[in-house]
């Protein structure tokens, strides 16, 4: 599931470009997904890449985001790997801070 | 090194605040018996804590009283009553303390001191100081709120395996914890349920009367001059896609902070605003947007191969983002000029944001190098996907020379392995690295004017004779001239 969420996170970043706003929204908005992406491939079990799973075919940033957050919000937390709570806490401040 | 504690109250509260949200994030390993063992003494010490808070004068209207006092009252009696019956029970007994708890105990019982130590405060008329206490008696709850959760959570996990052990096996060699655990549940859920209904009453407004202390004038240099040793080491050492990526990225935000704040010091007169507005300002803009295309291009090739970056690295750079945004932004959008002048000292930010603009440079011509360097590798599917995209045209066709053929080879495709870029994509991503070191430099030699990040230049042999005569504050020829009037 954290492979997953790992590679909605990549691709929010890549898509950043799609995002409303100004220059500075857009360069927030992908330096945060960037450190995101990082924490979210830290959860990862060694050996687990994510080029393995498919990319999604949304284009729209913020609901990879909201993708992303409804995967992990499917699982208990306490069954997820500790760090799992920071990532979902700055996964929402940033959906939080861009939803319109 | 001292190991004197320097927090002050409100530091102290953030802190006991973000160890209960661990506790939270680390509920697969808690140990239950050392919490409770450490729950009483965690609203022992916020108790004593929230008696030292000044309250409203009792003549004061009802409206601007402090908030009702009953919730530390009821969860402090309700916690005595548990830690009493659980003291004479078979469990969890005398041992080792939770490190976490221990750490809110201390952080409550430290801030207690600090208010105390000049004597009780009791009753203020000071609205500010009054919202302030506020505040902490919510931060108070809030940590208190979390913690419990986390007890519960904790002994929850230890009764589960003893009551399957008990279904399976109809019988339990742990019968005494199971039914403390049982008999504890429901107690601590009461506690939660009252520190929740304080929670949901006060939080997050009350929040907004804490006092803060005005931003650290040191936060943005120390955070610019950290970010810019790790960007030069993880470049130099560890040029990975996403490394490249997250440097230009981390670039682009600065330099538009940068010119967030130069424009507020122009504007307050703390630089030349005629300097900012006909040499700095566009070129300013110009390296800021040729680090956002270098950002573009290396996260479509971290896209293919993501690892996570250095940790050194991302913790770098949310620092410096977290130093910039506390001048530059005030709720969700730019502060005014007058609001980031209010916040740290123009002049001298303008001085670091002048290394800044060298130090992006340097920087610049780094990236540069690893464009040129053949030793460094990619993601195979990452160069390919580089190729393609380099070898088509605007109209949907190929650039001449280009071929049909495969870009990388299939093996090497098929395991992702890291290769050197091709030539095609090599040429494009150095003219794009030139473009970049262009830019950059173009806006350092145009933030040539700004002040010095060193000492002020040397006054004059004439301005030295005559300061000598008139005993009066130093101020550089630089800094004294258009727009420094007042």
């Amino acid at each position: 599931m954290l492979q997953r969420v790992a590679r909605l996170l990549v691709a929010a970043e890549v898509r950043v470009v799609d995002l409303p706003g100004t220059d500075a929204d857009e360069c927030d908005f992908a330096l945060c997904a960037a450190l995101l992406t990082s924490q979210a491939l830290r959860l990862l079990p060694t050996g687990v890449s994510v080029d393995d799973v498919t990319a999604p075919a949304e284009r729209d940033p913020l609901a990879l985001l909201r993708g992303a957050e409804q995967l992990i919000r499917e699982h208990p937390i306490e069954d997820l790997p500790p760090g799992t709570t920071a990532l979902v806490t700055d996964l929402c401040d940033l959906i939080g801070r861009f939803t319109p | 090194m001292s190991g004197r504690d320097h927090r002050s109250v409100g530091e102290l509260l953030l802190d006991a605040d973000h160890t209960a949200r661990d506790v939270l994030m680390d509920a697969g390993d808690l140990d239950a018996a050392a919490m409770l063992r450490t729950w009483g003494e965690a609203v022992q010490t916020a108790a004593e804590l929230w008696a030292a808070l000044p309250t409203a004068p009792s003549a004061a209207p009802p409206s601007q009283r402090s908030a009702p006092v009953d919730a530390m009252g009821q969860v402090a009696a309700m916690t005595a009553a548990l830690t009493r019956g659980i003291r004479r029970g078979p469990w969890p007994g005398p041992g080792p303390t939770d490190p976490r708890l221990q750490a809110i105990a201390d952080s409550f019982a430290r801030a207690a001191a600090l208010i105390n130590q000049h004597g009780p405060v009791g009753p203020s008329s000071d609205p500010a100081v009054r919202a302030d206490a506020d505040a902490a008696r919510t931060r108070i709850i809030h940590t208190l709120y979390l913690a419990v959760h986390g007890v519960r959570l904790a002994v929850l996990a230890h009764a589960r395996p003893l009551q399957d052990a008990i279904a399976s096996r109809g019988k339990n060699t742990a019968a005494g914890s199971l039914a403390v655990a049982r008999s504890v549940l429901p107690r601590l859920d009461a506690v939660e349920q009252v520190a929740g209904a304080y929670v949901a009453r006060t939080y997050p407004a009350t929040l907004a009367g804490e006092h803060r202390k005005a931003p650290r004038g040191s936060r943005v240099v120390d955070a610019l001059a950290a970010w810019d040793v790790h960007a030069h080491r993880a470049i130099a050492a560890h040029p990975t896609a996403g490394h490249l990526r997250l440097a230009a990225r981390t670039q682009e935000l600065i330099l538009g902070h940068a010119a967030v704040i130069l424009s507020a010091a122009a504007r307050t007169g703390a630089v030349d605003p005629y300097q900012y507005a006909t040499r700095l300002e566009q070129p300013l803009d110009g390296a800021r947007a040729a680090w956002a295309v270098t950002a573009r291009s290396w996260a479509q090739f971290a896209a293919h191969a993501a690892r996570p970056d250095a940790t050194a690295l991302t913790t770098a750079a949310a620092e410096v983002r977290a130093a910039l945004r506390e001048i530059t932004i005030d709720a969700s959008t730019t502060a005014t000029p007058a609001v980031i002048a209010s916040r740290s000292d123009l002049s001298a930010t303008a001085r670091t944001l002048a290394t800044v603009l060298a130090a992006s440079t340097d920087l610049a011509h780094l990236v540069r190098d690893v464009t040129l360097d053949p030793a460094v590798t990619f993601p195979a599917r990452a160069v390919n996907a580089a190729a393609v995209a380099a070898s088509a045209t605007p109209c949907g066709g190929t650039v001449p020379g280009s071929g049909e053929a495969a870009h990388v080879a299939i093996k090497d495709l098929t395991t992702n392995r890291e290769i050197p870029l091709t030539a095609l994509v090599r040429t494009q991503e150095t003219h794009r690295a030139q473009r970049l070191v262009a830019a950059t430099g173009a806006a350092a030699d145009a933030g040539a004017w700004l002040p010095s990040p060193t000492l002020p230049d040397p006054p004059q042999e004439q301005t030295i004779r005559t300061l000598r005569a008139r005993p009066v504050q130093l101020v550089s020829a630089r800094a004294a001239g258009r727009g420094c009037e007042r």
